[in-house]
């Protein structure tokens, strides 16, 4: 069972993203703010990372500078939840090592798919991660994603 | 041969009383002593022997002939000024000694004397001045005559003792005189700065007088030598006496060089633009007034009757100098009558026209305008005007009797006169120039942008002082270039370089730039700098490049617009968080309803609902902010009612059942006055912040007091968390601020709380501080109005109802 790392200050996103994820058979784990998120990925290294941007205290994309020192974005792919896609956030998350930005609030199945796909075939496929890197309009890129799932 | 002296009252002095009065002193008692000296003379001169030789006629002739020549000794006289008195040199010295040596003692003494009163009547002088010259010259003669005449019959005419006997006396006779002079002019002299005393006087005088003694001595021997031996030629000894009267008038001649001298070292002073003595600009109102006092004082004229006029200067000005005038020919006679009713209207002047006969030569017309002297009513300021000879301006001396031009002062009066119309002028261009650039001074001093203005060689000409205001730096600091200004000035020197090698006038090129600087404070300011080249008229032919900058202080307003952008952030971020699992819980309800337990339905659809309140209380806290952002404390509407510490403590406490683990609420109760909702509120935000910004193992302590002031009831809110740095402790009440990063924002955060807090408690006639060690904690502390007892005012302060 592939084992997923949920982290976002907000316990109500944490506890839908369990409901949602555990439904379709994955194991999810809950972080409630960076550090926690640190100490369980060095506990034991999920196979992918939900994390928020805005914490208290380390930022999302604090957190996902600390784990691109350890984990290439193949060993561990990394989704950023975002509330706030301005460029500048936007950047720094590309520049630090993201797979892909989910805007919240965010389409269930685009949430699936990109679970789906960075946890089966992430680690083996550059081009997933190529691809999302090369397209930064988060919707256009998600619906492309979709229709590859549905082969 | 005799000299008199006679003194000139014509002299003015700031405060003439006292001095009248020691006048009037000095007189009394040089005529009592003089008339003492002759009743002394007349009673021990019956013991003396009288030398064979004198006269001692039956005829009334030679007496009537020593009274005659005593007139006219008196009447021809050579005038020397000192400042503002006179003295008069004449021959009645000679005519003294003379009679001495030829005639009985008391006939000597006494009938110069009356020579001297008629002549002195025939010239209408002032009865003072003839009493005391009587006074001072009856006690001089006196002791020449009791020295000469009681010895006199000891010594053989002509014989050596006798000579001595001649000269003892003659001394005697100056001293006396010198001394009586010097004591009077010392008293008359008392005008500022120009008094001289007694010693000063003899310091100056005794040379001349001893000279003059010693001259009127001789004149005196001839003229008996002439009497005994060859009576025939006693004419000739007229060349003696010439020679002396021409050393009178080479004396006055030079004493008046002297006091011209002065004058015009003054009057070249207030010529000149600046004033060397005080740096100051004399004014046209003072130029025209203090050159006239000095070409007077330079001209002075005497008139026949011995009485000095109150004189002035005849100042033919053009008339283009008063700036309104100078126009074309044919609106001469216009603008001639437009001229002299100014004069008249604001000078106070009496305008007539002069006597064609008083013209100067190629003029056709003139004007005598006369401007009285307020510090003197006697004198005036005399203009008059050509109108034909432009440019050629004349200057002349000018006393109430006459209209005499000495020929010999024309040239010198003429180059005066060209001085004094140009320095008119110069004073009105200055004046002009100066009222300009004073209101553009004013313009630039007091508009509220920074104005600078760099030359070419980057060297800053103007800084106003709006520019100082906003760097906190003066013009001097910024051109010093040391280790404080050199970064300011580096920065504003980069901002010319677009335009290197720019040609000036080639390009109206407007640039704007956006500047952050650091004040001298160390502040950090962003500026919006306009620059425009610009060339700046040195003189006719060059002109210097230089930039003007306009420089706008927008810290203020970046700094709102970076709070609005970070409100816009956290607006977003703050309504796609609740959103998010709303619109994830629906979607899945819709898709598998029937697949999911009733008890998770339950649960999504409760989360759906309280998210969706919560969205709601979002929406309405930034409605709120919204609110109070557009009115003031003042305004905010706000139910004060009467409620106690302890009670708002207990209704905020209730809202947090959480936090009933961390809360430590303690001190004392006290009644309050205050709209309690708002308190509440207010109060939640501090508790939420205090649980914010600590480790859920810490207490958060309530402290409820009134401080021992009778004033206040106090509400302390501490917490141990991370604390405030004490640079931000003031802005944590300002809109949208917040103490941490906007990335790492906790979720209830808007960076609204603290201030919709503080605008409430205003409102409320209360305020919140606060307090703050970074890494130990904060303490915020509300303050409340306390609950009014009976008989004071109802309404709290700022109730806005």
């Amino acid at each position: 069972m592939k084992r997923l790392l949920v982290v976002d200050d907000d316990s109500f996103v944490r506890e839908m993203l369990r409901d949602l994820l555990e439904e379709k058979g994955y194991e999810v784990v809950e972080a409630e703010d960076g550090p926690t998120a640190l100490a369980a990925v060095s506990e034991r290294v999920p196979d992918l990372v939900i994390l928020d941007i805005m914490m208290p205290g380390l930022s999302g994309i604090d957190v996902l500078k600390q784990l691109r020192k350890k984990y290439s974005a193949n060993d561990l792919p990394v989704i950023l939840l975002t509330a706030k896609s301005d460029d500048d956030t936007t950047w720094q998350g590309w520049t630090s090592g993201v797979s892909v930005f989910l805007p919240k609030p965010f389409d269930n199945d685009h949430l699936f798919d990109w679970v789906r796909r960075l946890v089966q075939e992430g680690s083996t496929d550059p081009s997933a991660s190529a691809s999302g890197n090369s397209d930064l309009g988060g919707e256009g890129q998600i619906s492309e994603l979709g229709a590859l799932d549905n082969d | 041969m005799t000299e008199t002296q006679s003194l000139g009252l014509g002299g003015k002095g700031p405060d003439p009383k006292p001095r009248l009065l020691r006048e009037s002193v000095v007189i009394a008692i040089t005529v009592l002593l003089g008339g003492l000296a002759i009743v002394a003379v007349a009673v021990a001169s019956q013991d003396w022997e009288i030398p064979e030789y004198a006269i001692t006629d039956e005829n009334l002739w030679p007496y009537l002939l020593l009274v005659l020549m005593a007139m006219a000794a008196e009447i021809v006289y050579v005038p020397i000024r000192h400042g503002e008195v006179t003295e008069d040199l004449t021959f009645f010295e000679v005519l003294v000694v003379a009679a001495t040596l030829l005639f009985a003692p008391l006939v000597a003494l006494v009938l110069p004397l009356v020579g001297f009163i008629i002549a002195d009547f025939l010239l209408g002088r002032p009865i003072k001045k003839t009493l005391f010259n009587v006074g001072s010259f009856a006690l001089a003669t006196s002791a020449l005559v009791v020295i000469y005449g009681s010895q006199a019959a000891e010594f053989e005419r002509f014989s050596l003792g006798w000579l001595l006997l001649v000269f003892a006396g003659v001394t005697a006779f100056t001293v006396i005189n010198l001394f009586m002079l010097a004591w009077i002019l010392s008293v008359e002299q008392d005008e500022e700065n120009r008094s001289k005393s007694i010693r000063e006087f003899v310091r100056d005088e005794w040379k001349l007088s001893f000279w003059m003694g010693a001259g009127s001595a001789a004149s005196a021997i001839v003229l008996v030598i002439l009497e005994v031996t060859a009576p025939v030629l006693m004419p000739l000894a007229a060349i003696p006496i010439a020679a002396l009267w021409y050393v009178y008038k080479s004396n006055q001649l030079r004493l008046k060089e002297i006091e011209r001298n002065k004058s015009l070292l003054e009057l070249n002073r207030t010529l000149t633009l600046v004033d060397p003595r005080t740096q100051r600009v004399t004014p046209l109102n003072k130029l025209v007034p203090e050159a006239a006092e000095n070409l007077r004082r330079a001209f002075l004229a005497k008139s026949q009757r011995g009485e000095e006029e109150s004189g002035g200067a005849v100042v033919l000005v053009h008339g283009a100098v008063y700036g309104s005038f100078g126009g074309k020919d044919e609106n001469l006679a216009a603008e001639e009558e437009m001229l002299l009713s100014k004069w008249r209207a604001e000078a106070r002047a009496d305008v007539t026209e002069l006597r064609s006969e008083l013209l100067p030569k190629r003029w056709d017309r003139g004007y005598v305008v006369q401007i009285p002297l307020d510090s003197d009513p006697n004198a005036a300021l005399v203009i008059g005007k050509s109108w034909q000879n432009k440019g050629v301006d004349k200057v002349l001396p000018w006393s109430k009797g006459d209209w005499e031009i000495p020929k010999a002062d024309m040239p010198i009066l003429a180059s005066l006169a060209a001085s004094l119309g140009g320095a008119i002028q110069a004073r009105n261009f200055f004046d002009e120039k100066s009222e300009e650039a004073g209101k553009l001074a004013a313009v630039v001093d007091n508009i509220s942008d920074g104005i600078v203005l760099m030359d070419s060689e980057h060297r800053i000409q103007l800084w106003n002082s709006a520019m100082e205001r906003i760097v906190g730096f003066a013009e001097a600091e910024v051109n010093l270039l040391d280790e404080r200004t050199a970064e300011l000035h580096n920065q504003l020197t980069g901002l010319t370089q677009d335009w290197a090698g720019t040609e000036p006038d080639q390009t109206d090129e407007i640039n704007s730039y956006a500047l952050t600087v650091r004040r001298a404070d160390g502040e950090s300011r962003e500026l919006d700098v306009v620059v425009v080249q610009i060339s700046v008229q040195r003189n006719d032919q060059d002109a210097d490049l230089a930039y003007l900058m306009t420089v706008r202080d927008i810290t203020k307003e970046r700094r709102v617009e970076r709070m609005k952008a970070d409100f816009i952030a956290t607006v977003s971020h703050e309504l796609k968080t609740p959103i998010t699992p709303i619109k994830s819980y629906s979607q899945r309800l819709l898709t598998g309803w029937e697949t999911l337990p009733p008890d998770k339905r339950d649960r999504m659809l409760q989360t759906i609902l309280e998210r969706s309140d919560h969205l709601t209380r979002l929406v309405n806290d930034f409605t709120e902010v919204q609110e109070v952002s557009e009115r003031t404390s003042a305004t905010l509407e706000v139910n004060v009612a009467d409620t106690s510490l302890a009670q708002l403590v207990h209704d905020t406490a209730a809202a947090f059942p959480g936090l009933a683990e961390r809360l430590v609420v303690k001190g004392t109760d006290a009644g309050v006055r205050c709209d309690h909702d708002r308190t509440v509120q207010c109060l939640s935000n501090l508790i939420g912040n205090a649980e914010k910004y600590s480790e859920p193992s810490t207490p958060i302590k309530i402290d409820m007091n009134t401080a021992g002031d009778e004033e206040w009831g106090i509400i302390a809110v501490s917490d141990e968390g991370r604390g405030i740095p004490a640079g931000e402790l003031d802005r944590v009440f300002e809109q949208f601020y917040r103490v941490e990063d906007p990335m790492t924002m906790t979720t209830g955060g808007s960076g609204l709380g603290l201030y919709i807090s503080r605008v409430l408690a205003r409102a409320m006639g209360g305020d919140i501080s606060v307090q703050s060690t970074l890494g130990e904690g904060s303490t915020f502390v509300l303050r409340l109005p306390r609950r009014l007892e009976e008989g004071q005012h109802e309404k709290a302060p700022g109730s806005g109802r």
